[in-house]
């Protein structure tokens, strides 16, 4: 390619990228804060947060597991997922749980015994269960929970896992 | 009018020193932490999966309702194949565009699991300018190489030209427009930012419990803030203040170094105590590094040449056939555990890669700034006294 051809080649491509950012900003400006044409949105950033006082307790839901060998493992909904897909796990644990339908609890039960497979590496789970443990806030103290302490834990769900 | 556009062109032409070799090492560095984004969560956990809180996207009616176990392997595999194409430079546009489009519709899989959490400047915006402006295949690549050895004129690293700069200007644009928004939207929206005066003291209190429960660090300060929780309204202002403040990127270097050593500070006390990554961004903020020095002050080194030898040995053919043994050994035990390494085990996640990036590029942008201020004091010294020399010599 000559020189000529080249520098004309990249001013449309010059040309190209100044229209790309000028519709993006365009578009972004339009549509404000939504995500309804995701990949195409904004930068709400939390624009809408609202955060109250925490609570005098917090509570969590804990997933116990009983191995195949008999012994017993405790996971978190963090130990499951990568942090910033949590929510995968929450819903599967929600669902999990879920009193009113059967069909849904049943396939929240095999995808959360799937994601205990895949976060201890192993197939040879025998049952799960689920227990809510309840701590109290102190915000005066560093850490404000004393994990060692919990006010109470109560079972919720526990089924077997078929193999 | 015409000033204007002409100065706003003179602004994108202006070259950029070794624009060419950065933008080629910026290709390995980009694909290399994109499959670290990758390595972090395997997306089979997606198959049979309950309904996520976020509500249902219209771009996901393009993709299968419930994927599945086949397909959601697939999109990983096939997005690590493109990631170790691009990072070797083989068929860089193709590549290139594997990654896009692969990139989105994974992202797109998880984005009712938490759509703020996505990570368009890597998925989306670099690929897309990278194909409207190509060049970063024409250096460090197998396809350049490829091309040399058939007789064709190589792109020398050190070209300054700004066709090879023109995705790093678009990126700082980018930013310069996305972070003001951002404060735009803060202060016009719900206006919950400037309404509530305890809403970052809060927020902070809250993600300290959740960490702590989680199995992690503490915020230190939760005592003082929760006696002192109006302090929050300054905090707000400061943090809407600093987002708007992102003009300024545009602004010259000195604005630019100073608004990139703030932002990695805010990132990191952002991962560490508000529980938010932007882990993502460092694939933009890595444009703006210059590889291509770097990489001249390290290939005198031993362990460079050594590393460097078995390459030039093979010639490009038989390394395009080693890249693609290599690549489908990785891509084939992905899943198996290979992903795992990308991560050092675990130990490289979203919040620790902040403890390296902080203290690293603070160091590097002060030192930059330092033999800046140096430079222009060397600069006004000798004109001084040239000034004085032309003087007495009058």
């Amino acid at each position: 390619m000559n020189r000529t051809a080249r520098r004309a080649g990249d001013v449309v491509r010059l040309r190209a990228v100044q229209l790309l950012l000028l519709l993006l900003t365009g578009v972004w400006l339009w549509l404000g804060g939504s995500e309804r044409y995701w990949p195409i949105v904004g930068w709400p950033m939390y624009d809408a947060l609202t955060a109250a006082r925490p609570d005098e307790s917090v509570a969590r839901v804990y997933v116990r597991v009983w191995m195949g060998d008999g012994s017993r493992r405790t996971l978190r909904q963090a130990d499951l997922v990568e942090y910033s897909r949590a929510p995968l796990a929450g819903a599967s644990v929600n669902a999990a749980m879920d009193q009113h339908n059967p069909r849904r609890r049943a396939a929240g039960q095999a995808h959360l015994a799937s994601l205990v497979m895949r976060a201890l590496g192993t197939a040879a789970i025998d049952s799960i269960a689920l227990s809510q443990t309840v701590w109290a806030v102190r915000l005066g103290q560093v850490p404000p929970v004393d994990l060692a302490r919990p006010l109470s834990s109560v079972p919720i769900a526990a089924f077997a896992v078929p193999r | 009018m015409s000033t204007l556009l002409a100065r706003f062109d003179q602004w994108w032409t202006r070259p950029l020193p070794n624009a060419a070799g950065r933008y080629g090492l910026y290709r390995m560095v980009f694909a290399l932490s994109y499959l670290w984004h990758v390595s972090e969560f395997d997306l089979r956990a997606l198959f049979g999966a309950p309904s996520g809180p976020e509500p249902f996207l219209p771009f996901l009616q393009l993709l299968p309702a419930s994927p599945s176990m086949g397909f959601l392997q697939g999109v990983d595999v096939l997005l690590v194949l493109s990631l170790f194409l691009l990072a070797a430079g083989i068929r860089v546009p193709l590549s290139t565009a594997l990654v896009l489009v692969v990139g989105l519709i994974r992202e797109a899989l998880l984005s009712e699991y938490g759509v703020e959490n996505g990570n368009l400047m890597p998925i989306v915006f670099i690929p897309l300018l990278a194909l409207v402006a190509p060049g970063w295949g024409h250096t460090y690549s197998l396809d350049a190489w490829s091309a040399q050895r058939r007789g064709e004129a190589p792109v020398s690293p050190a070209n300054d030209s700004w066709r090879y700069a023109l995705t790093v200007r678009s990126v700082l644009i980018l930013l310069a427009v996305l972070f003001p928004m951002a404060g735009w939207f803060k202060v016009t929206g719900d206006g919950t930012w400037l309404r509530y005066d305890d809403l970052l003291p809060m927020l902070l209190l809250r993600r300290s419990v959740d960490s702590v429960v989680m199995g992690w660090w503490a915020n230190p300060l939760g005592p003082w803030l929760s006696a002192h929780a109006s302090i929050g309204y300054w905090l707000q202002i400061g943090v809407v203040a600093f987002e708007l403040s992102f003009v300024l990127l545009l602004a010259g270097t000195t604005a630019r170094r100073m608004l990139f050593a703030a932002l990695l500070v805010f990132h990191a006390v952002s991962a560490l105590w508000v529980m938010v990554s932007f882990g993502g961004m460092l694939a933009a903020y890595a444009l703006f590094v210059d590889w291509e020095s770097l990489w001249q002050r390290v290939r005198g080194l031993a362990v460079a040449d050594i590393l460097r030898r078995p390459f030039v040995a093979l010639g490009p053919h038989r390394c395009l056939a080693v890249v693609c043994i290599v690549a489908a050994v990785v891509t084939g035990t992905w899943h198996a555990g290979t992903r795992h390494a990308f991560t050092l085990g675990g130990l490289i996640n979203w919040r620790t890669i902040w403890f390296v990036v902080t203290p690293v590029g603070l160091g590097a942008i002060l030192v930059s700034l330092w033999r800046d201020l140096e430079r222009r004091r060397f600069t006004s010294r000798e004109s001084g006294r040239a000034v004085i020399a032309d003087r007495v010599h009058q």
